[in-house]
């Protein structure tokens, strides 16, 4: 249907807001719901330095463990630290490990799997087992492996995690590019002569976008949780650094002397972003399945 | 001056202990059209894929424009002038187009491997090319899944016959159309044969088709050769049991099925 409905000299403009309209179709209400929430999330935490009302990282001892005020919506931490402040500039330290996390393993990822269900034989029968190991292993684990040889702080935990994520891309996007290798149109490009790189990534890559897409998107809720507990175990993000994951913690001893904000607002957002992630990456999985 | 395209000899093609294609051998002359006909698993499209080179035979040997294929690995170049060699249409319409990629970018992208052409000049190519095969200009701008399963099949036509090559072998290419599409697409094949003194491989279970298209057929069942020849003798006079089935099993003008007797 859509190939009747869709004009095919129509203006740039007009092809990108198809595109919108039928992104919005396919989404659903609670889709897009979680889109407007992940987007609202990024623009606060790009805009942190000029939203947030204080330095997240100035105590106040007037402030200390200070409750809701006008001044300070979101109260005090033990330090009489802005919780608000701390929020919005810890997201990006909590996002930006999943993020960068997410792209290494989906490049690492990716170029396996598709040189795996390339190549065939031995090579992927090497690639796929090396897969099996990687996923047997917690991502924790690894995680800990790498801050065990490079110190704890954000880049062992991204290089661990970005290790023990390559899988979850890899072995889906290797199976579905192995069933598109297949297809007669890829044997009709090397017959004419085209080179085995120009057809994985010009014909193979395109086709499996999506899918890749929608797996990294899903991977990357579960990347947020992994950082953020590692976080609270005092291995990821160091203080004093402001992360969601470091503000459970410390939200937790304020909590029993009387300001639960702080780690209230820290583990909901977590939930809350973790939440819209895995939604939204089951609504493009969905998209994607239905398109076979 | 020899004018054999291919020829091919002994081939057979194990998988694993089960026998796909045993002791084939057949030549093809310039401008000439073969057959080979069969019913489903008698090892005709194993045939096609050795032919072009994407099955390696387990013994016999393949030569096409003269010079003999090897079974080791091959340069891109000398892939590049094989593909100038012989060429392929598959079955299946709708999977032998890549969905992304449009109609236009299809023809460009196979004369950008072959020609040194300018964009330009590659563009109107491509054009001639859509034209050559009954499409219009309007089609290049268009997506496979805007085009019929005939119109894609044009294309696929188009593609291979843009590197020029010798020999195009056509894997059941009219197989998936309706009748009437069948036709369209078989009175193009004779038309470029007619234009360019290419010569066809045309694999196929259908014995009307056949008919049409080829000057010579041969017969396979279980991955042998079982009968040969021109093939309007061969379908006026079949010698083996196997062709005469074969030909019973095309419905007639007149044709009455005949009513099962219940068990």
């Amino acid at each position: 249907m859509t190939a009747l409905t869709t004009r095919v000299r129509g203006s740039l403009g007009s092809r990108a807001r198809d595109g919108a309209s039928r992104a919005v179709r396919s989404l659903g209400p609670l889709g897009v719901t979680a889109a407007a929430l992940l987007v609202l999330v990024a623009l606060v935490t790009l805009l942190a330095p000029v939203l947030a009302p204080y330095d997240p990282d100035q105590p106040d001892l007037f402030n200390a463990l200070g409750g809701a005020s006008a001044a300070h919506p979101l109260g005090g931490d033990a330090l009489g630290r802005d919780v608000l402040s701390r929020l919005m500039w810890g997201a990006r330290t909590t996002l930006s490990g999943p993020v960068l996390i997410i792209c290494l393993s989906t490049v690492v990822g990716t170029t396996l799997a598709i040189t795996a269900a390339w190549a065939g034989g031995k090579v992927d029968a090497i690639v796929s087992r090396l897969l099996d190991i990687l996923f047997a292993v917690p991502g924790i684990v690894f995680a800990l492996i790498t801050v065990a040889v490079l110190g704890p702080g954000i880049t062992g935990v991204v290089l661990g995690l970005a290790v023990a994520y390559t899988p979850y891309v890899a072995r889906v996007v290797r199976s579905a590019a192995l069933r598109e290798r297949n297809l007669p149109y890829v044997a009709a490009a090397w017959v004419q002569g085209r080179s085995a790189f120009a057809i994985c990534v010009r014909h193979l890559l395109p086709n499996l976008r999506p899918l890749i897409i929608a797996q990294s998107v899903s991977a990357l809720g579960f990347a947020v949780i992994d950082l953020a507990a590692i976080s609270f175990l005092g291995l990821g993000v160091q203080p004093p650094t402001s992360d969601w994951g470091l503000m459970v913690k410390s939200g937790l001893d304020s909590a029993t002397r009387g300001q639960p904000l702080e780690a209230l607002g820290a583990g909901l957002l977590i939930v809350l972003v973790v939440a819209a992630v895995i939604v939204l990456g089951d609504r493009l999985g969905q998209e994607e399945g239905g398109r076979r | 001056m020899s004018d054999i395209v291919i020829e091919a000899s002994g081939l057979r093609k194990e998988f694993g202990t089960a026998v796909a294609v045993d002791d084939v051998s057949f030549t093809l002359h310039r401008g000439q059209s073969l057959a080979v006909v069969g019913e489903s698993g008698s090892g005709k499209t194993t045939v096609a894929r050795m032919l072009i080179g994407l099955e390696t035979p387990s013994d016999g040997t393949i030569s096409v424009c003269g010079r003999p294929r090897g079974t080791g690995r091959v340069s891109s170049r000398e892939r590049r002038k094989r593909a100038r060699e012989i060429q392929i249409v598959f079955q299946d319409p709708y999977s032998s187009l890549d969905k992304l990629q449009r109609i236009g970018d299809v023809v460009e992208t196979s004369l950008a491997l072959h020609f040194p052409l300018t964009p330009a000049e590659r563009r109107r190519r491509a054009l001639e090319l859509l034209e050559a095969v009954g499409l219009a200009e309007r089609h290049a701008d268009m997506l496979p899944r805007q085009l019929s399963g005939g119109q894609r099949q044009r294309v696929a036509i188009a593609r291979a016959i843009a590197v020029q090559p010798e020999v195009l072998v056509l894997d059941e290419a009219v197989a998936a159309l309706d009748v009437s599409i069948q036709a369209q697409i078989l009175n193009l094949l004779a038309d470029i044969r007619e234009r360019s003194g290419i010569s066809y491989v045309f694999i196929s279970h259908d014995l009307a088709v056949v008919h049409q298209i080829s000057d010579t057929a041969i017969v396979m069942s279980n991955g042998r050769i079982v009968e040969r020849g021109a093939t309007p003798d061969l379908l006026r006079a079949p010698q083996e049991e196997y062709t005469r089935a074969l030909r019973a099993a095309v419905p007639r003008p007149g044709w009455k099925p005949s009513r099962r007797q219940q068990a």
